[in-house]
């Protein structure tokens, strides 16, 4: 049915995804891309997940999955929320300057 | 229908630079928009059509909108280079060595056997991808929402509980967190 | 005699002093002062009382049955396999009944003495609670058959004299002199350890009569047994003040007189001969150790001998007359005439501390007066003083029939017959120089403290000592008239009681004991013994008492060297001081100023220098900024992979 060449190709995807989600955490200043950079990542397990899931033959990975995408959206409404109280105390929307975690 | 594949891992990962590389804002929140589409996709293609369903409804419909709201309403048009200092360095560095070790390790069939790790080349008899008998598909021809319905409500009714209060909770959360203060 | 019986005497011989030093050192400052005296008193007569019924067992047991080993108990125990286990092993032999009576019976009269002279002090309970306790320590050193057990007993003693030494212990001169005996007889032990290790490790057991019937262990005449005889020899000198161990008695003086006697006189300085003595199975197979045993010990009679005869303080000069004889009677241990030397302990405890005593006697009465020169026409004034003084400066001297002749001359007989070569006739000639010299030198003490006008105003006025000092005084002047009357006579085929009785000890398969002279060697030896003894005294009599010459005149005569020598004793200190102090002193010195500011310090501050440089390096990883944390994640999590997929494989 299903190539099973495919495999290493969407593991490759999974971790691509993942990577360029962690260089854009390490490189963008604005909290929300940020944030989007982080949804990103979620969205590469959930590939893995999901690969796994289909070659070995299991709705496990799929479940997983679900359990993923509703974690990141509950994260998602507290994370923005956090970003809007920023706003609204008339800080600067810049990580570098959120940096109160110094020393 | 490897074609299709082909075009969908592309686009994925195109959509996925233009997250991280566009210098306005609100294009990084397309960018990401079309990168989650994709991967609906690609979850439909891999015959988890659930999910497929899911990823659109939630990620693409409700949290991507979510995100393009925030933009909207904080900063529209707000600009944010990129800074390629030694951090984009790391990152760039572990791009190529991630992606390309763990591709290489896939094909060289690392299996998922409880049992220990073992490399084996791709084509030999102890490759599992070869000689990995796929049965009839239950999960497939089943249908598909019908099988992972049954496994949530029985075997992981707890997490499924358990990430009901959790999205519970995160509203809550959320109202309080962006309460006036001057109240 | 039986096992239990054997445990018994034992125990009870060491348990009553150790209960009085138990007693008057907690109980005695509340109990008051007649309580620590009958107390202190009290437990050494009852030592004494069982010391004599060990003697009448040993005496009397059947032949071949004198002697026992019993073990009070196991104290440290090795588990099975090892023959290094520790017990409470005790002796209980001739040798052994000989120094308990002497132990228990000269220290009980030198107990009694010290009732009258702490009558002023203080400090009586301490007093009496560390002479109790120095007993005790004497008795274990001598009952011990175990080289623990002796070394433990080795051990304390030195501490029961560390402390007695230092008793004023607000008196400077007291505690150096105690500091420097201390310090002095840890250099034997030294030695002592180190020859206990090399026995161990050849024996493979630390129970002295097993140690006694391994010799097999021990090569004769080879390196080893050597080497572990010089080492025991070394021990014994430590602790008997032999050259060149020697420094540290004449300034022992400085503590009280009581324990001049019972330490420096009767006990402690002879433990080193009791020493050799006890190893003399070990000292058999090495006539090397034995012969430097030897040479030291008539080299240091001679030395002291010299010394004594300048000396001013009346105890310096009794100090030296007992390291003089003492040194005798190594050297009898050391030719291998070892009941020999122990008779001469046995006398030598009894006049010595006699004298030692009587010289308290004079001290007190002239209120603290120690120097000669000041005294003198006390003859009449202090008269049993006198009589008793006398007695023991003849037996001292080796007057005929008193108890130190018959010692004396037993002891330089054997010398006669020590063996091939001429080195043993040297020491013999030397030994016969000793007669003379101590006759000088003792009576020289006499004439100048005793006879004589008073040579102070207070001189006029003294008076006898009372009963407490008096007494054990005039008991230990009559003792050593006639103690050795019954004992040995030094001829062969006469009187030998002493000998025979010893004679089972030293018996044995392995020990070439020497053999007595023959009737007419021993004749001429006594007669000449005699004839030098007898000169000594005359010439004393002669010099400081008649006057004629006068022996100033005689000193200028003498080369300008030998006073000198005599009365800074050698320079021995002085040598030592440059030798050995001073270096030390200059070592300390310098860490004091360079080692410890600069390396130690510097170390100490150098590490925490080193760490505050660390942490402030450290603390500009916590930069606040979350894409610095992001990258420092990021980066293990690409080396996490890495280390994965190269596992994997």
């Amino acid at each position: 049915m299903l190539n099973p060449n495919l495999f290493p190709y969407l593991l490759g995807l999974s971790a691509f995804l993942f990577t360029v989600g962690a260089t854009g955490v390490l490189i963008r200043r604005n909290p929300i891309v940020v944030f989007m950079c982080i949804e990103l990542m979620l969205n590469a397990a959930n590939v893995a997940l999901v690969a796994y899931g289909r070659f070995l033959n299991s709705e496990e990975g799929q479940i997983f999955a679900f359990m993923v995408i509703v974690v990141a959206a509950a994260e998602v409404v507290v994370g923005l929320a956090l970003i809007t109280q920023i706003f609204r105390l008339g800080r600067e929307l810049d990580v570098d300057d959120l940096s109160e975690m110094k020393e | 229908m490897t074609v299709l594949f082909a075009v969908v891992i592309a686009l994925a990962g195109v959509s996925s630079l233009g997250v991280v590389l566009s210098r306005q804002t609100i294009y990084s929140a397309l960018s990401l928009v079309v990168t989650v589409s994709m991967l609906a996709v690609l979850f439909l293609l891999l015959n988890a059509q659930f999910l497929f369903a899911v990823q659109l409804i939630i990620y693409a419909g409700a949290v991507m909108v979510l995100f393009v709201f925030i933009v909207a309403l904080l900063s529209p048009d707000a600009e944010d280079r990129p800074a390629l200092d030694v951090r984009a360095l790391i990152g760039i560095l572990g791009v190529i060595v991630v992606t390309g070790l763990v591709f290489v390790a896939a094909r060289n069939g690392i299996t998922y056997n409880t049992n220990g790790f073992h490399a084996t080349a791709v084509g030999s008899a102890s490759n599992p991808y070869h000689t990995f008998n796929f049965p009839q598909d239950a999960v497939n021809n089943a249908g598909n929402v019908q099988t992972v319905a049954g496994q949530l409500f029985t075997n992981y009714l707890l997490p499924f509980e358990i990430t009901s209060m959790l999205l519970l909770v995160a509203a809550i959360g959320a109202v309080y967190l962006t309460r006036r203060s001057s109240r | 005699m039986n096992v239990s019986t054997a445990s018994t005497l034992v125990c009870l011989v060491l348990l009553f002093p150790l209960i009085g030093a138990a007693l008057n050192g907690f109980l005695g400052p509340v109990l008051g002062r007649r309580f620590v005296n009958i107390a202190g008193t009290v437990s050494i007569f009852a030592s004494f009382v069982v010391s004599c019924l060990v003697l009448a067992n040993v005496a009397g047991a059947p032949a071949g049955q004198g002697a026992i080993t019993v073990r009070l108990w196991d104290w440290i125990n090795l588990g099975g396999g090892t023959n290094l286990s520790v017990g409470m092993d005790f002796t209980l032999d001739a040798l052994s009944a000989l120094m308990l009576m002497v132990i228990t019976g000269v220290g009980f009269l030198i107990h009694v003495y010290s009732v009258g002279y702490m009558e002023h002090d203080e400090g009586f309970a301490r007093f009496f609670s560390y002479m109790n306790f120095f007993i005790f320590s004497m008795l274990t050193l001598v009952l011990a058959a175990d080289l623990v057990i002796l070394i433990i007993g080795w051990a304390l003693v030195a501490l029961s004299s560390y402390l007695l030494i230092g008793f004023w212990h607000d008196r400077p001169a007291a505690v150096a002199a105690a500091r420097k005996a201390f310090i002095t007889q840890v250099i034997g032990d030294v030695a002592l350890v180190i020859a206990a290790f090399l026995i161990v490790l050849n024996t493979h057991t630390l129970s002295l009569p097993n140690i006694f019937a391994r010799t097999q262990a021990f090569p004769a005449g080879g390196a080893l047994v050597t080497g572990v005889c010089v080492l025991l020899a070394i021990g014994a000198f430590a602790k008997s003040a032999q050259f060149p161990l020697h420094t540290w008695l004449p300034d022992a003086m400085e503590g009280l007189t009581p324990v001049s006697a019972l330490i420096h006189a009767a006990t402690m300085v002879t433990a080193g001969v009791y020493l050799i003595a006890r190893f003399h199975v070990l000292f058999n197979l090495a006539p090397v150790a034995e012969g430097m045993v030897a040479c030291v010990g008539m080299g240091t009679a001679v030395m002291a001998g010299i010394i004594a005869l300048s000396q001013i303080d009346i105890k310096r000069v009794i100090a030296y007359s007992t390291m003089s004889q003492i040194g005798l009677m190594i050297y009898a241990v050391g030719i291998g005439a070892y009941s020999a030397g122990m008779f001469h302990f046995a006398m030598h405890a009894v006049f010595k501390a006699l004298l030692f005593m009587a010289a308290g006697n004079v001290i007190h009465a002239l209120h603290d007066e120690q120097d000669i020169r000041l005294m003198g026409g006390l003859h009449s004034r202090m008269r049993w003083t006198h009589l008793a003084f006398g007695a023991g400066s003849l037996a001292l001297g080796g007057f005929f029939l008193f108890s130190g002749w018959f010692s004396k001359e037993d002891l330089l007989g054997f010398g006669t017959v020590s063996g091939p070569g001429p080195a043993p006739w040297i020491l013999y000639a030397v030994g016969v120089g000793v007669n003379v010299l101590t006759g000088l030198y003792a009576f020289r003490l006499y004439f100048t403290v005793f006879q004589g006008e008073p040579q102070t105003a207070r001189g006029f006025g003294v008076k006898e000592s009372g009963y407490p000092m008096l007494i054990p005084v005039v008991i230990l002047g009559a003792l050593s008239v006639v103690v050795a009357w019954p004992l040995q006579f030094p001829l062969p085929n006469t009187v030998h009681v002493f000998s025979d009785f010893l004679a089972p000890v030293f018996a044995g398969p392995q020990s070439p004991l020497l053999h007595d002279p023959s009737f007419g060697l021993a004749l001429v030896g006594l007669v000449i013994g005699t004839a030098a003894s007898l000169i000594g005294i005359g010439l004393a009599m002669r010099l400081w008492y008649e006057h004629r010459p006068d022996p100033q005149v005689v000193l200028s005569r003498l080369p300008r060297v030998v006073p000198l020598l005599s009365y800074n004793k050698f320079y021995f200190d002085e040598i030592y001081d440059r030798a050995l102090v001073q270096p030390v002193k200059a070592v300390a010195r310098t860490a004091r100023r360079v080692v410890e500011p600069d390396v130690m310090d510097g170390w100490v501050e150098g590490i925490g220098e080193l760490l505050r440089g660390f942490s402030l390096d450290l603390r500009l990883v916590q930069t606040g900024l979350i894409r610095d944390y992001a990258s420092i994640f990021t980066v293990f999590a690409v080396v996490l992979v890495v280390v994965w997929v190269v596992i994997a494989r």
